[in-house]
């Protein structure tokens, strides 16, 4: 109330102007503060944890949070919107989505803590979860407001996970020399991930010309990094080179950080 | 406002806030007002204005959020052998308010008189034998919902201008599909070209 005195009073004298277009721009000093946030705490580990090992209970922490307020955010989302057909399933699966991460987070960090091996396990079933409730919330967006879609749309919508599929594929084979069980598991995240950005670049589309195409261009961004982190790390963890504090780490942080600005400004947009 | 947008108007209103929400009815609401100074129900009237605001949020999406709105109120039958006037009322509430005016006697004998051709209301409750006084107000209500529109006027003695009414109907079937009462109507063709809302539809 005191700030809305105190804007008025500082723009009494200034007529209202109704604006033509409703604008809504991407802050780039948020995005700015997030590559910062990211950034500085890989320095700090590098320089607090020589050996990798010996941060897993910082790195775990941190990996828990994050998908933890990127779902409190989307939740909230969600139920703003509780009670309507689209908006209000859309939001609820991405936030249950985003759940899903968080608990397979946890579940990792437990088994870290433990000792056990992390290579595959009930996490993975939790994370795979994931993208299928990801796309769930992208086809009642699309369906609703977009439900034609011409034949061009369909093939490139297609083609770029079938390119980044096929890149992994033959790098990671070309490398290995075989398709081990480690290779099929990262296979998995990198097929899922490339079919949900495929997705998020058609929402992005879709909306573009309007205000809420804001919010879903830092949604794809938000994706684009997640995705790149999944590639990366089914590279990495193919040829056994994942590490806690190996930098793709950065892809995840900053992803989940992006999709929470990207919540915040679905909500107050529209 | 054309007699097809006033009925339509009837469930635009509920249909965008069971999709899109309250809170979001309540933004497009608000720009509608601060852009044009104008309600929902008045945007309907004047569609585009309607159209630019959802397109100034949704973009390209608004199209499908329109298609999506008259798709839960009336869909346009395509096949090739009937008419493509012919709509099937989709929205039950319209479907009840059309039901409700063919199941009063008195309602129907003046949809029927102005099937054809306009007249004045006078003209109207004469050749439906229907009393003055409970013929205007059953008349009025007609208006009021869609069901009469006003088509072309007569310039009297003294040199007022009384409005012609027609129905914005040429025919109407009512069937029962799998326990659902199914309402299709034949919509008039001026009625088509008068309406705002399927004249942008058209456009796409």
């Amino acid at each position: 109330m005191i700030s809305y005195l105190l804007h008025w009073r500082k723009n009494s004298d200034k007529p209202d102007v109704v604006p033509e277009k409703l604008q809504s721009s991407i802050d780039p000093k948020i995005l700015l503060l997030i590559l910062g946030i990211v950034v500085t705490f890989q320095i700090y580990l590098y320089g607090a944890y020589p050996n990798p090992d010996n941060a897993s209970k910082l790195v775990d922490v941190i990996s828990i949070i994050n998908p933890l307020i990127a779902s409190v955010a989307a939740f909230i989302v969600a139920k703003k919107y509780w009670g309507s057909k689209i908006f209000g399933k859309a939001y609820l699966v991405l936030a249950i989505g985003l759940t899903m991460n968080f608990l397979g987070e946890t579940v990792y960090g437990i088994y870290d803590t433990l000792g056990y091996d992390t290579s595959f396990g009930p996490m993975d079933i939790l994370f795979y979860t994931f993208y299928p409730l990801v796309l769930a919330h992208l086809v009642l967006n699309i369906r609703f407001f977009k439900p034609k879609i011409s034949l061009f749309t369909k093939l490139w919508v297609i083609a770029i996970p079938a390119a980044i599929i096929s890149v992994y594929s033959v790098l990671s084979f070309e490398k290995q020399g075989e398709a081990n069980f480690t290779f099929y598991t990262g296979l998995i995240y990198v097929v899922m991930s490339s079919i949900i950005l495929s997705g998020t670049l058609l929402g992005a589309r879709v909306f573009k010309q309007g205000v809420l195409g804001k919010a879903w261009l830092v949604l794809l961004i938000g994706i684009i990094l997640q995705t790149s982190g999944d590639v990366w790390y089914g590279y990495l963890d193919t040829f056994d080179q994942y590490t806690l504090t190996h930098p793709m780490n950065l892809l995840y942080y900053a992803s989940y950080m992006v999709i929470t600005y990207a919540l915040y400004k679905h909500q107050k947009i529209i | 406002m054309s007699g097809l947008d006033t009925l339509i108007a009837k469930s635009l209103d509920s249909t965008i806030k069971e999709n899109l929400g309250k809170k979001t009815l309540q933004k497009v609401e608000d720009r509608l007002f601060e852009k044009h100074g104008i309600n929902l129900t008045q945007a309907i009237e004047d569609f585009t204005k309607l159209d630019g605001i959802l397109r100034e949020f949704f973009g390209e999406g608004a199209e499908g959020l329109e298609k999506q709105f008259l798709e839960n109120i009336v869909t346009v039958e395509e096949t090739k052998a009937q008419d493509p006037n012919w709509v099937a009322i989709e929205d039950p509430t319209l479907a009840k308010l059309i039901l409700e005016s063919f199941g009063d006697e008195d309602k129907k004998n003046i949809i029927n008189t102005v099937l054809d051709q306009p007249k004045i209301i006078s003209e109207i409750l004469e050749t439906a034998q229907i009393p003055q006084t409970s013929g205007y107000r059953k008349v009025n209500s007609l208006i009021e919902n869609g069901l009469l529109t006003v088509q072309g006027y007569v310039t009297t003695h003294d040199g007022k201008r009384v409005n012609k009414y027609k129905s914005i109907f040429e025919n109407i079937t009512i069937n029962i599909e799998k326990n659902k009462i199914v309402v299709k109507v034949l919509i008039a063709k001026e009625s088509i070209e008068q309406s705002s809302i399927i004249q942008v539809m058209q456009r796409r």
